[in-house]
This record gives C-alpha cells, sequence and structure tokens, in this order.
C-alpha cells in the first residue's frame, strides 16, 4: 500500500511513510470488508461514515508538517485509523466524533491497539477542544460549509490546520490554512477530495 | 372513440409520467443522472416497436383482449415501478470505484423502463392496426400527450413531487376503466387518485449527500415545505446552519441566527434573524459587499433576493431604494408570509420593494436606471461544487444579458457580479464570466481595463464592471475593502495605470504576486493572468487567439449558448487526464461526461432494440418480411424524423423560455402547442382533397416536408425579429406569439410520421410496428443530441441539423408518391 499508493504518488515524508507502515488499516476497518483493507479508496464503516483512502490520510498528515511533540486535534475520528497514524508522530493527540457509537468504538480499538496517548471525545466537532488548546496542528477529516471561527481561535501562530472544504458527499477542496506568527490566516488549496460531511449535532 | 379516448388517456399518462420521474428524480439523485435514468426509461418506445415487430400479429389477432391487458398493466405498472426503482441500493458517491454501483443504476433505468415499454405498446398496437385511421388516431395521440404536459405542471402547484406519479396512474387507469366500459370506476377511481396525489406526501428516498438530508443529520427541523413546478422548497431551522456565502475568514464575530431555504434538496439561500440593518455587518465581510465600498447609498436592483441576505446588506448601507427581485413566487411568498417574522419583515421595510419577476424579462419592460444592479450568488454551493451545473442552461450570464444590466446603470453606476469559486484548480467559471462581460462592455472609451475591478476570497469571487472609469478613491476603498477581509485581486485599473493615469503598455504591468495570490494561495493564479488577454490588452486578434488556445472554454456566453459552467469540453478533461493522472475523476465537468454516456447509452440501446427483430427470423416471421423488403430507407426516413422532432421541440423550447421569461410557462406552452398542433396537423394531412378523393399519404408527407423546410428557415432567419417586437408586451401577448411561431412549425411536424406509417401499412405492412419502434428511439436519441448540440455548438445549429434531417427524409419519400 504504502510503496504503490503513497510513495508513486507525492506523499514523500519519511515520518509519514514510516507511520502509515506500522498502523494495522485492516484492524480499523469492518470485519467483512477487511480484505479490501489496504485498497486504494475510502471504505464504509457504519453510520453513514467513511475511512479515508490510504493516500489521502497521507497526504493530509504529511500536510501538517507534525513535529515530535506537537498537539493535534483531529475532527471526525471515524473509526480511528487517522488518529492512529498521528500518534505514530506524536503523543499528543486529541480527536472528537459527533456519532456516539463511532467515539466509543475508536476509543476502545485505540486503547486495543496501544495507541494509549490518543484521547478521544464525543462532541461536535465545530466548536473544537478549547480546553485542550491551542494546537500546532487541527485536521479535520470531514467535509464543511466553510473553516469553522473556533477552530481558528484554537490554533496556535505558526499552526496548520488541513480541511476539507466544500459541499458534503461529493467533491470538496482540499485546503491548508496557516496561521502567522501575527495571528494573520491565509489558505492554500491543496487538492481536490471526497469526505462525507462535518456532522455537528451529536447522534 | 373508445379507442380513441384510450390512446389520448395512455399518451397523456406517459408524458405524466415522464415529467413526473423527472421532477422526482431531480429532487432525489440530482438532475444530470434524473436525465440518464429517465432517457433510459423513455428507450421502452423503441423496445415496444420491438416487441411488436416480434409478437404483434399475436397481439392483433385479439386486439381488444390485449389491448385492454397493456392499458391495465401500464396504469399498475406506474405507481408499481416508481415505488420498486427506490428500494434499489443506490449510492452515487461509491459509483467511482465500487461497479456493484453501475449494476443497481442499470437495474433501476430497467425498472423505470416498463411503464413506458408497456404503455407505447398499447399506442403502437392501435397505430400498427389501424393503419389506414392512423392520421387521427395519431391525432389523439398527440392531443393526449398535449393535456398530460400541461396537466401534470399544473398538479405540481398542488403535489409533491414523490406523488405526481399517481396523477399520471389516475389517468392510465381511467383510460383503461373507459375502454373496458366502466364508466363509474374511472370517474370514482381517478378522481379518488387525484386527491389521493394532492392530500399524500409519500416519503421519497433522497441521496444522503444532498443538503436536505445533511441539514437533517445535523439536527435542524423541517418548519415548512411548499412545492411548485419551480421546485420542492423545504425551510429548516437549526442552530447549526451558518450560510452566508463567500464569508471571509477575517469574520471572527458569530453568524446570525439562520433557516436554511432548501429547493430540490439542495441549499439555496438562508433566512436571517435580524431585527435592523446594523446587524448585517456579517455581510460586510463577503466579496459582494465590494460595491457598497465603491458607491454611496446606490439606488439598487438584487437579482434573485431570495432569503434576503443581500438585502440586509444593501440596508446595511443605507439604501433608500433597494429593489429585489426574485423568480420564485413560492419563496416571495415565504419571505413574505409564514417566515416574515423570523426574517424581520424585510421586504416589508422602508425602501424595499419586492418584484416577483425574472430579471431579463423584468429589465426588457423598464427603463428605470440604478446606481447599484447586483447580481449575486443564484446557486447553491452544493449543486455548484459537485461540478455538475454546467448542463443548467442560464439566461442571467449572457453577453445579451450583461448588455441589457449595464443599459439600465445611471452614469457611473456599477454592476456587481459574484459567482461561487468551486475547485481552484480547474473551475474557469468565473474566468468565462469576466470573458462575457468584457464582451460585453465593448471597446468605447474609457478602456474596460480601467472599468473593471474583481476580487476572490476562497469561496467566492466577485467582478464590479461600470460604464465610467473607477476613481482614485474607489480604487483606494477597493485595497483597504480587501485587505481588511483578506481578499486577493483579480484586477484592479491600478495594474495598468502609471502615477500620471497614463495607460501602461502590458509587458509594464508588474503587479506584486501577493496581491493576486496572498490570502488565498491557489497553485497558478489563472484569473488574474487570463485577465490581460480577456481586456485586449495585446490586441483583439490575440484575445480570440488566447481564448482558442485555452484547453478550458473561455468563449463568451451568448443567449443561443447559454452554458457558462460549462468550461470543460472534451479537450479540458483530456487536459486534466494529462496534467492530473489519476486524479482528474476529481476535477472532471461530471454533468458533461453523463450527458455524453446518455448519448452513448441511447444510441447503443437503440441499435440493440432496432436490430433484435433481424436477428429473431424464422422463415414465417414478420421480421423475416422486414430484411427481405429491404428496410434501410423506411429506418432513415422515420429515425429522421424522430430525431428532428425533439430537435425542434427542445431548440424552440429554449429560445421561447427567455422570451417568455418563465421557464415553467414556456415548457407548457411550447409542450402543449408542439402536441396539439402536431396533432391537428396530423387529421389535417388524413382530409380528402377538395374533389372528395383522399390525398395520397406520399404526397401529403412530401408536401409537409417542404413547408416544414420553408417555414423552419424563416423562423431561423426571422423570429429573433419577430420576438423583438413583442418583448416588452404582457404575457399574454407574449404567449400567443409564442404558441404561434411554435403552433406554425407543429402544424407540419405532425404530418410526416402518420403519412410514413400509411404509406408503409399499403406497401410494406410488415415494417409498421418496427418503424414505431425506430421513430420511438430516435425520438429518446434526438432528446439527449438536442443537448449534446446545443452545449457544444449553441441552439441555432440544433435548429439546422434538424431542417438538414427533414430534408434527407424528404428525399427518401418514395418518387412515386
Amino acid at each position: 500500500m504504502v510503496r504503490l499508493q503513497l510513495e508513486r504518488r507525492d506523499v514523500s515524508s519519511a515520518a509519514v511513510l514510516e507511520a502509515m507502515r506500522k498502523v494495522p488499516r485492516h484492524e480499523f476497518v469492518p470485519q467483512p470488508l477487511q480484505h479490501r483493507a489496504y485498497d486504494d479508496n475510502p471504505l464504509p464503516i457504519g453510520h453513514g461514515q467513511t475511512i479515508s483512502q490510504p493516500y489521502i490520510v497521507g497526504y493530509m498528515t504529511q500536510a501538517l508538517a507534525l513535529k515530535a511533540g506537537d498537539r493535534v486535534l483531529e475532527i471526525g475520528t471515524g473509526s480511528g485509523y487517522q488518529a492512529a497514524v498521528l500518534a505514530e508522530l506524536t503523543p499528543h493527540v486529541y480527536t472528537i466524533e459527533i456519532i456516539k457509537a463511532l467515539g466509543e468504538e475508536a476509543a476502545a480499538r485505540l486503547k486495543r491497539l496501544g495507541y494509549k496517548t490518543v484521547e478521544v471525545k464525543v462532541a461536535d466537532g465545530y466548536f473544537g477542544w478549547e480546553e485542550k488548546g491551542p494546537f500546532d496542528a487541527i485536521i479535520v477529516t470531514c467535509a464543511a460549509g466553510s473553516v469553522p471561527p473556533p477552530l481558528l481561535k484554537q490554533l496556535k501562530p505558526g499552526g496548520r490546520m488541513c480541511i476539507p472544504v466544500g459541499p458534503p458527499g461529493l467533491f470538496q477542496d482540499l485546503v491548508l490554512v496557516t496561521k502567522d506568527a501575527e495571528g494573520k490566516v491565509r489558505t492554500e488549496s491543496l487538492m481536490g477530495v471526497a469526505f462525507v460531511p462535518l456532522t455537528r449535532e451529536v447522534r | 372513440m373508445r379507442l380513441a379516448i384510450l390512446i389520448a388517456t395512455v399518451s397523456a399518462a406517459i408524458l405524466a409520467y415522464e415529467v413526473a420521474l423527472m421532477r422526482a428524480l431531480s429532487v432525489a439523485l440530482g438532475h444530470h443522472f434524473a436525465y440518464l435514468v429517465v432517457s433510459t426509461a423513455l428507450l421502452g418506445f423503441g423496445a415496444s416497436g420491438t416487441l411488436l415487430a416480434l409478437w404483434g400479429e399475436r397481439l392483433r389477432r385479439r386486439f381488444e383482449r390485449s389491448l385492454s391487458a397493456l392499458a391495465l398493466a401500464f396504469a399498475l405498472a406506474i405507481p408499481a415501478s416508481f415505488l420498486l426503482a427506490q428500494s434499489v441500493p443506490f449510492d452515487i458517491f461509491q459509483l467511482a470505484w465500487d461497479w456493484r454501483q453501475f449494476a443497481n443504476l442499470s437495474l433501476a433505468c430497467l425498472i423505470l423502463l416498463v411503464p413506458f415499454l408497456l404503455g407505447a405498446t398499447c399506442i403502437g398496437l392501435a397505430l400498427t392496426r389501424e393503419t389506414q385511421r392512423v392520421h387521427r388516431l395519431y391525432f389523439w395521440n398527440l392531443l393526449g400527450s398535449g393535456l398530460g404536459s400541461v396537466g401534470i405542471v399544473g398538479l405540481m402547484f398542488v403535489a409533491f413531487p414523490s406523488a405526481l406519479p399517481l396523477g399520471a396512474f389516475a389517468v392510465a387507469a381511467a383510460g383503461w376503466a373507459i375502454y373496458v366500459r366502466r364508466w363509474a370506476l374511472a370517474v370514482t377511481g381517478s378522481l379518488m387518485c387525484a386527491c389521493l396525489a394532492v392530500v399524500a406526501r409519500p416519503e421519497m428516498k433522497v441521496s444522503p449527500y444532498k443538503a436536505l438530508n445533511s441539514f437533517r443529520d445535523m439536527g435542524a427541523n423541517v418548519v415548512e415545505t411548499r412545492t411548485s413546478p419551480l421546485g420542492t422548497i423545504h425551510v429548516l431551522d437549526g442552530s447549526m446552519i451558518r450560510l452566508v456565502p463567500g464569508l471571509s475568514l477575517a469574520w471572527q464575530g458569530d453568524q446570525p441566527r439562520q433557516r436554511a431555504i432548501v429547493v430540490d434538496a439542495d441549499a439555496s439561500s438562508a433566512i436571517y434573524r435580524l431585527d435592523e440593518p446594523k446587524q448585517a455587518e456579517v455581510f460586510n465581510y463577503t466579496t459582494s459587499a465590494l460595491p457598497y465600498h465603491l458607491l454611496d447609498k446606490p439606488k439598487t436592483l438584487i437579482i434573485g433576493a431570495g432569503g434576503g441576505g443581500d438585502v440586509w446588506l444593501a440596508r446595511h448601507h443605507g439604501c433608500p431604494d433597494i429593489t429585489a427581485l426574485e423568480l420564485d413566487p413560492t419563496i416571495a411568498d415565504i419571505m413574505t408570509g409564514s417566515q416574515a417574522e423570523f426574517a424581520g419583515h424585510l421586504y416589508r421595510q422602508p425602501g424595499v420593494r419586492l418584484v416577483i419577476a425574472e430579471a431579463r424579462g423584468f429589465l426588457a419592460r423598464t427603463r428605470e436606471k440604478f446606481d447599484l444592479i447586483q447580481l449575486p450568488l443564484v446557486d447553491s454551493f452544493g449543486v455548484a461544487g459537485a461540478g455538475v451545473a454546467s448542463l443548467n442552461e442560464s439566461y442571467l450570464y449572457t453577453v445579451e444579458a450583461f448588455r441589457s444590466y449595464l443599459d439600465h446603470l445611471a452614469p457611473n453606476g456599477i454592476l456587481c457580479v459574484t459567482r461561487w469559486l468551486r475547485n481552484p484548480h480547474t473551475d474557469y467559471d468565473f474566468v468565462r464570466i469576466l470573458s462575457t462581460l468584457i464582451e460585453a462592455m465593448g471597446h468605447e472609451a474609457p478602456h474596460p481595463a480601467l472599468r473593471i475591478v474583481a476580487l476572490r476570497g476562497r469561496f467566492t469571487a466577485t467582478v464590479c464592471a461600470s460604464p465610467g472609469r473607477f476613481s482614485e478613491e474607489q480604487e483606494t476603498a477597493v485595497s483597504a475593502f480587501r485587505h481588511r477581509r483578506s481578499f486577493d485581486v483579480i484586477w484592479t485599473p491600478e495594474f495598468i495605470t502609471a502615477p500620471d493615469h497614463a495607460i501602461l503598455a502590458p509587458g509594464r504591468m508588474l503587479p506584486r504576486g501577493d496581491q493576486v495570490n496572498g490570502y488565498n494561495r491557489i497553485p497558478e493564479p489563472y484569473h488574474y493572468l487570463a485577465m490581460p488577454h480577456l481586456l485586449g490588452l495585446f490586441g483583439a486578434p490575440e484575445r480570440a487567439s488566447f481564448i482558442r488556445r485555452q484547453p478550458f472554454e473561455l468563449s463568451p456566453t451568448t443567449d443561443d449558448r447559454p452554458y457558462h459552467s460549462l468550461t470543460q469540453g472534451w479537450r479540458g478533461i483530456r487536459h486534466l487526464r494529462e496534467t492530473l493522472g489519476g486524479q482528474w475523476v476529481r476535477y472532471a465537468d461530471w454533468g458533461y461526461i453523463v450527458l455524453w454516456a446518455t448519448l452513448a447509452q441511447a444510441l447503443v440501446l437503440s441499435a440493440l432494440l432496432i436490430m433484435l427483430p433481424l436477428l429473431f427470423r424464422s422463415p414465417s416471421s414478420h421480421a423475416s418480411r422486414i430484411t427481405r423488403h429491404g428496410s434501410l430507407p423506411a429506418f432513415i426516413y422515420f429515425a429522421c424524423l424522430g430525431v428532428a422532432y425533439m430537435l425542434i421541440e427542445i431548440a424552440m423550447m429554449q429560445k421561447l423560455s427567455l422570451f417568455l421569461a418563465s421557464p415553467i410557462y414556456s415548457a407548457a406552452i411550447v409542450l402543449a402547442a408542439f402536441m396539439v398542433f402536431s396533432g391537428l396537423g396530423s387529421l389535417a394531412a388524413g382530409r380528402r382533397s377538395a374533389g372528395g378523393t383522399p390525398v395520397p399519404p406520399g404526397v401529403a408527407a412530401m408536401r409537409a416536408l417542404l413547408w416544414i423546410l420553408g417555414l423552419g428557415l424563416a423562423l431561423w432567419f426571422g423570429m429573433d425579429w419577430l420576438l423583438s417586437w413583442f418583448a416588452g408586451q404582457a404575457f399574454v401577448v407574449r404567449a400567443l406569439a409564442a404558441t404561434a411561431c411554435a403552433g406554425s412549425l407543429a402544424f407540419f411536424m405532425g404530418m410526416p410520421f402518420p403519412s410514413g406509417l400509411r404509406l408503409l401499412g399499403q406497401t410494406r405492412p410488415a415494417l409498421t410496428p418496427w418503424a414505431w419502434g425506430v421513430n420511438g428511439a430516435a425520438s429518446v436519441v434526438g432528446a439527449v443530441l438536442a443537448m449534446v448540440l446545443a452545449v457544444s455548438w449553441g441552439f441555432r445549429l440544433v435548429l439546422l441539423a434538424a431542417f438538414a434531417l427533414y430534408a434527407l427524409s424528404w428525399r427518401l419519400v418514395p418518387r412515386e408518391a
């Protein structure tokens, strides 16, 4: 998967590639679909949600340019795969899932697989996790109609946020948001992606 | 007479079901897939010809029983197929990588095909048996279709899309009951169904990726639902609804409480809970706010006012005279009625005038001048962002439209156009809007480069154009506006103005990189890069050559080809494949691809259906006689008629929709005029001559084809001129003029098919069922081909292609006739 889907494209960060090699993706996929866990596409994980394509996980993680010790917030835990990849790069991973069943399953799965430093919260990701912030990096793994201002506030000066912006389900624009030392926000369009919606009420 | 009524009711029900299906699927799935599914279903017409060619003789032997059974099966199949198709688990999201979704889509198409097959077989059976009465029966067929199309549009005012098939069922069932002489059942049954269609609101499976379901997933509640032919509207309430299009990332405050207006399950706009204009500061952080920083309290015209965000913005800037145009009377009614209190009685505030009208029609009938004409976002991000809206024609963004707006500006007034920026890698919609606007501005002094300002944010871009040059103060205001809100410049007259106000040569223009690509970085600031060329700063020939060289379509959009969003032809898609490799799928214009896929599918399936009777031949079969007699001339004749009829009908519908300034009424009027006048033409072609002898069908066909060519070419050259005489008249006058234009041509277009069928009945009767199928399949191909030709070359070419096909069919009528 790493060699064919990531290295051959534009994921070149050695740390990210190593993290992707270490995390057993099939553990984060429902049992009946485990034989397709390393395919080059997203897969449904129930509750109308999906686990992202491996390439997108690698690409977004690389875009965050994480350093060891960075505090990172993830919005949209899903099955916990992205959080596990992040946890291979830094111990300070905070992740929010809006769908209770998914959040609880992901928390148990991450613990079982040894990712004990990852903190999972079931809540509306739109408002971020103020008590744990500010963050060096924020990664949003679900489609958002716009960049939520609370997340911008919780991003440290010099921080980076990777977020797919656009209508849910079809195609969004993957945007890198950066905050400079003076707090001025700039955005950069990275590529087109397809994510399921950022739901904003706990289910 | 019973047969005539049956033919009319089955025809009416088929047409009604087709339109109902189109509406229902547009809501459930999106209009592009609705198009694909319905065109497949319509191939039932072609399949009916195959069925009749293979087993027609058996059916004709027990004519009355067969007809009655087919009519009953057709009626029952309408609700059954509609319900069954919804249970097919089709997921559009997984279509890109899961082949099973293609299988599911095909299954849904197949299920929906059944009623069309049964209904068309019913009509085909009657027409091909009664070839000597075919003119009369064809009249009833077309009359029924006309009434069906008008009836279903009428029903849309009171019934929801999911209940519309009930209306078609009622008509079909009544037709069957009358045919079997159960009059009481016909009356009570159809009345009950009609009542049920109005009262019932059956739940329909809507794609989980449409805004209606996204909002519901977020926990929003539906507070109001309305329906009309223009769309089904849901008003949703929820604390999580935040729809301020193009809001700057620099906005740190809260958004006002909102309710979403969702049209056909896609988010359209929002209603804002504001009490006074000063609370509308949030709108001041959108790109659309730019003109209010360049003008002082302008007299404003807002095109597509919807939920009122732009009206609040104008009020926020103290505009004393605001005209808010809204096309959809239902939205206007919601805003001034049920939601008026939530909306702060916006449309009753001092200085605000709400006008229910289509913009082009409104401007054609007024001499009023405005300081500011605002053309805000009139489509949703969901639709625009999906890259599938490219096939929606819009007469708001054409050269002719922009000229009309500019003509209604006061001296130094501003035309302001805002569009979504979808995917910044490949979205050339806004560049094409700029190209169109520059073309409309002409080359009069001052140079258009001095009369245009354009900015872009992350999600939207706005251009302001003026008849006069922007002043230095205005340029300073643009700079302050955009820095405060983190917007990038696409164009400002500063770029070409030297300190002594002289215009710089293009080579000396040196805007700083961070001016055009600083706050919202994209791989290449292609909007800005195109501007010197589009503005003709290197000369007019270079402008034309620049537009030709681009992989994406940047030529100005015109009323003849009003597809401003369609910037990716096959050349653009090939460019994407070359530059993006496997990622091209994410950026491709799927509306365009689906359109071509629909044409390919219609051609392949039609060919199969037409060939099928030839494959199953046995020495005694009809199919064998088809080949023996030589079917090619008949095939070409009936195929040409089927394609050409649809090309003209669709082209006329488009042309007249702008003239009538009402897409729904124009569709109903043109459809009805075509069917009814074609029906009358069919009757007239079957009449006897003055001497009492019947006119030979071949002669009738040849005369009719000559009339079509003569009249058609006269309309091709003179229709625009003719219609311009009536442009400023009342709707009734315009509707009569449109009916005269469409009806005169349709009258003669109704003749060649029944005459040809009658001639065939006399000379080669075995071919008649097959000819019916060929014509049906060709009509489906024609409907899709009309769109393909229109988006590629414009509607005038669609009409020319139709005339060429009619000329070819004239050539094929046997000379001995």
